[in-house]
């Protein structure tokens, strides 16, 4: 009986570490399965190349097949919440209204999530970024929005008693004080203090759903070794969850499984000034674009920088080229354009069962790149940036869907209990449901899912939750 | 026989025999009366009919197998495959093996006539025996009843059918038979516990087929016996696998695992002993256990189970005993040992290694998913221990030397050997399945198989002419003295036998005509 529990969890980022909190609280015996490797706040590594070797999936190069595109995906106890910069924003009317219209799903509405978003929040350490906290680039971000006069807001962030001195672009490959409120300093400790047993470096190979429990197979450092839970609940992400259930052979029992797959395509843009800026000092993230034009126009405006590595990696050419662009690092400013994408992916399997991920850019998505980056060039010649450049690579953050929730059995893989279709033990309660890309980073909102799931998961197993009058709640909303 | 039963199983799975419905006297009494009627009736169908309907039932089966898969899987807790290929496709087998031999088997057969009745021919007719009692157990539901049914039918027999009260699988057959109107008419399915079992066997049917236990087997024998009604009985068995130190230990290891415990261990003929030679014991305990922690159980699955469920809670109550008995006694379990859960229907694979013959998985039947293996030494040495047992259905021998595992294969007590296989001489129909000792007597499938839901009747034709024959009346002296000529004639040596023989046959015909 040592094998079998109450709830498997697979995934342990925002979505797995939440729900093991919520799953766990209620005395039942849950494990948590995760293929990355547990850190500690003292055991990351400060070096770039090796958090991203290490903290990744494919060290960080997974791409699309046009290979135009990076993915990033956590492979550590943490997930995306490790490597990501935790900023934690409610979706808005717009995102909810946008998947309402898909997935004619009643509580993909503000106003039914908005306790959802109190629930985890309450659990989080917030914080709004003050003008103290901005470097040289959040100074040029913002006189740069005034001189164009678009509207800009500070960031808010999930940290604790951050300190922070000087190393926060370090953080993007672990926090190393325990302040980045990631599932592993958050959620994860409190359920493991409920009883909850995680077991990492575990990479599933299958699930086998079953009348009455699911059977969770995998391999734990090279050793085949299998779990049971009377309900099995995936949560490891747009593209792990959906490989998971192409390696489980359910694409002919679900048809949509797979379609769907959107993110935030990312531009950065960099320009050079006399003037040293040292972006990657201090907060590099404190000022987002508020102005509800850019919501118009699909795309949006962040502070943002990155690392040596990753910054050398947008610069295409090679030799005295290079290594002149790279001099002028602390020159640099840099502004990003993240698009709210509309041109769908699709995540299959080829035949020796790696994931390919097709993600061709549409002409749509395109033009709000391009609207993007020329403001952004806008914004950086008026102030006085003597060279700009815009990548030619970019980024797919925020990975979502591929395992959509919806009422139809053809064009969604999870019903509004977040249980998969004609699956009453399986449930999927990460970004892979999301119905199309939001515009806005997705954390927060993948926490908060995952307590809503943890309900219908708790309501299907006949334990009562934490909150006995949600029905009552609902209809009166 | 439209009885309906609901064998309804609560969360822990167990059923309650209030909850069955029995099937009464009187119906039972009617049922009988149907079938003699619906006897006479198919007598006038020919085979080849019988066998149209056959055709229909392979059509129904494999388009609805996705169906049927469903409903054993829900019956038994099977894992998919296991219910899609052991059942399903070995139905569908079966029925073509039907189809393309029952022709042949059942068609009257000519004998050779003696000398001494010159002039005559002789034949055998293979007539169905009337009214039949098919019993079938639960843990092959479809397939031992259906195929049991169909031989029965094909051979020109009406059949009184029970399913088990544990998976009844209530309407299956008949939706299946409805496709075959004359099937339909032909087969009587009546649901009930061993009270209707005992209230089928007093209406006295042509035969019983029994297939589950052996204390049942012997309830029924001793029913049967009291009417003079011949029952052909499958019972349990305690199959060993012998493992010689010269084979693929890889091939012979993935063997030995489904034999053990494909259908959980729940078939007559499962892999209940594993003997390895010592040479190789050590490295095949090893890869043992490496490959059953590779196995997954489930049930309700879409394919891609391995190890399904447990049908009936008394069988998982004996697995854990015995395993709890051997380990108690001083047995190693390596891997397994326990349910999967305390609310689940499944027992976790188990090695047991360490036995001796004080545990009762040594002896006794288990019907689950364990797998006790044994060192021996020397073929006379396993010979000796495997044949000591009250049980004798199957075996497997693993040797890549086939003369010796011919050798083996003759010695062994028991009624079938696969030969660096496993489970397998079930696999084709034209071999006949049944076991000796406690594990019953009698055939299914194969000729003999088919033949046992048949009597010979011997007809000897002469023709109609003014011939007397010598050994009618009347007997006189020098009649008497022509036969003990033919006797010294006819069981002799002599080159010119036939030469004798024609002369006295003369005189014998000549003084038959002549009166006293």
């Amino acid at each position: 009986m040592k094998k079998f529990y109450d709830y498997i969890i697979v995934g342990s980022g925002a979505s797995g570490g939440a729900l093991s909190y919520y799953l766990s609280r209620t005395g039942a015996k849950v494990l948590m399965l995760e293929a990355g490797k547990r850190y500690s706040s003292e055991s990351f590594s400060s070096n770039e190349m090796h958090a991203n070797a290490n903290l990744m999936w494919g060290g960080g190069t997974e791409m699309n097949t046009n290979a135009d595109q990076i993915f990033l995906r956590g492979k550590v106890v943490g997930g995306g919440t490790v490597i990501n910069q935790c900023l934690l924003d409610r979706f808005d009317d717009v995102a909810y209204e946008d998947w309402r219209t898909q997935s004619n799903i009643k509580f993909h509405k503000l106003d039914m999530m908005n306790r959802h978003y109190d629930e985890v929040e309450s659990h989080l350490s917030l914080y709004n970024m003050q003008k103290e906290d901005w470097n040289g680039n959040a100074e040029l971000y913002a006189k740069g929005f005034d001189n164009l006069g678009f509207e800009w807001s500070p960031l808010r962030r999930g940290q604790a008693n951050c300190n922070n001195d000087n190393d926060c672009i370090v953080c993007l490959g672990g926090c190393a004080r325990k302040s980045k409120q990631s599932t592993l300093e958050t959620f994860i400790p409190m359920a493991e203090s409920n009883g909850m047993t995680l077991v990492s470096e575990f990479e599933v190979a299958e699930v086998i759903h079953g009348e009455s429990f699911v059977t969770v197979q995998g391999n734990c450092k090279g050793q085949p070794t299998t779990y049971y839970g009377a309900k099995c609940i995936l949560a490891s992400g747009a593209i792990g969850t959906t490989k998971l259930l192409l390696k489980s052979q359910l694409q002919n029992k679900l048809p949509a499984l797979g379609e769907n797959f959107h993110c935030h395509p990312q531009w950065m843009s960099i320009a050079f000034f006399d003037d040293i800026i040292d972006s990657h000092k201090g907060y590099f993230q404190t000022l987002k674009s508020s102005d509800p034009r850019f919501r118009d126009w699909g795309f949006k405006l962040e502070n943002v920088f990155a690392g040596p590595i990753a910054i050398a990696l947008l610069k295409q050419g090679y030799g005295h080229d290079h290594q002149q662009f790279m001099q002028r690092y602390r020159n640099m400013a840099c502004i990003e354009v993240a698009v709210r994408d509309q041109a769908a992916g699709k995540i299959t399997l080829n035949n020796s069962g790696k994931v390919i991920i097709k993600k061709p850019l549409s002409d749509g998505d395109q033009q709000r790149a391009n609207h993007g980056n020329r403001i952004v060039k806008d914004m950086f010649n008026s102030l006085g940036a003597y060279e700009t450049m815009t990548s030619p690579m970019r980024i797919g953050l925020h990975l979502m869907g591929g395992c959509t929730i919806g009422e139809n059995e053809l064009t969604s893989v999870v019903n509004e209990n977040f249980q998969v279709h004609g699956m009453k033990n399986l449930f999927i309660a990460d970004s892979s449901t999301f119905p199309n890309a939001p515009g806005i980073n997705p954390m927060l909102t993948i926490l908060a899912m995952a307590h809503r799931a943890s309900e219908s998961i708790l309501a299907e197993s006949g334990q009562r939750t934490t909150q006995p009058n949600i029905a009552t709640k609902e209809v009166v909303a | 026989m439209n009885t309906k039963t609901k064998a309804k199983a609560t969360k822990k799975h167990t059923i309650s025999i209030d909850q069955i419905t029995e099937t009464s006297e009187e119906q039972i009494i009617e049922t009988y009366s149907s079938a003699r009627k619906a006897f006479q009736r198919l007598q006038k169908v020919p085979l080849k009919n019988r066998l149209e309907d056959v055709e229909r039932l392979i059509d129904y089966v494999r388009d609805h197998k996705e169906e049927i898969a469903d409903i054993i899987c829900k019956e038994t807790r099977k894992s998919r495959t296991d219910a899609m290929v052991s059942e399903i496709m070995g139905v569908l087998d079966n029925f073509e093996w039907l189809i393309h031999n029952a022709p042949k088997i059942l068609k009257d057969k000519k004998v050779s006539t003696p000398i001494t009745l010159m002039g005559k021919k002789s034949k055998i007719y293979h007539e169905p025996l009337g009214t039949v009692l098919i019993i079938a157990p639960w843990n092959y539901p479809f397939h031992i009843s259906i195929t049991s049914i169909l031989a029965a039918y094909v051979t020109g027999n009406t059949v009184v059918f029970k399913p088990s009260e544990v998976t009844p699988m209530t309407g299956l057959m008949e939706k299946i038979f409805a496709v075959a109107p004359m099937i339909e008419q032909s087969v009587f399915i009546t649901y009930g516990t061993g009270t209707t079992a005992q209230r089928l066997i007093d209406q006295r049917p042509a035969k019983i087929f029994f297939t589950g236990s052996a204390r049942t087997g012997k309830r029924i024998l001793a029913q049967a016996a009291e009417k003079l009604i011949p029952v052909d009985l499958e019972l349990g068995g305690k199959d060993q696998a012998i493992v010689f130190d010269d084979v693929n230990i890889d091939r012979a290891v993935a063997g030995v695992i489904w034999g053990a415990l494909t259908n959980a261990g729940q078939s007559c003929s499962s892999v209940e002993r594993i003997y390895v030679q010592d040479k190789i014991y050590d490295q095949f305990i090893e890869k043992l256990t490496v490959e059953v922690n590779k196995l997954v159980l489930n049930t309700g699955d879409t394919g891609n189970a391995d190890i399904g469920g447990m049908t009936v809670d008394f069988q998982l109550d004996i697995a854990r005993k015995q395993v709890e008995d051997a380990r108690v006694k001083g047995a190693k379990v390596l891997t397994g040992g326990e349910m999967l859960h305390e609310n689940e229907m499944f027992f976790l694979p188990t090695i047991l290694t360490n036995l001796d013959e004080s545990m009762d998985v040594v002896n006794e039947e288990t019907f689950g998913p364990l797998l006790p293996v044994f060192k021996f030494s020397t073929e006379e040495e396993v010979i000796q221990i495997t044949n000591n047992t009250q049980f004798g259905l199957s075996a497997s021998v693993w040797s890549k030397d086939l003369t010796r595992a011919d050798r083996v294969s003759r010695q062994l007590e028991c009624g079938a050997v696969s030969i660096n296989n496993v489970m397998l001489t079930e696999g084709n129909p034209s071999l006949p399945f049944g076991g000796c000792k406690d594990s019953g007597f009698g055939r299914q499938k194969g000729e003999e198989g088919l033949l046992g839901y048949t009597r010979s009747k011997s007809i000897l034709v002469d023709k109609d002419s003014s011939i007397i024959e010598p050994n009618w009346y009347p007997y006189t002296q020098k009649k008497y003295n022509l036969f003990v000529d033919l006797i010294n004639v006819m069981f002799t040596r002599s080159p010119i036998k036939l030469l004798k023989l024609a002369l006295v046959g003369i005189k014998l015909d000549s003084v038959s005509k002549k009166q006293r």
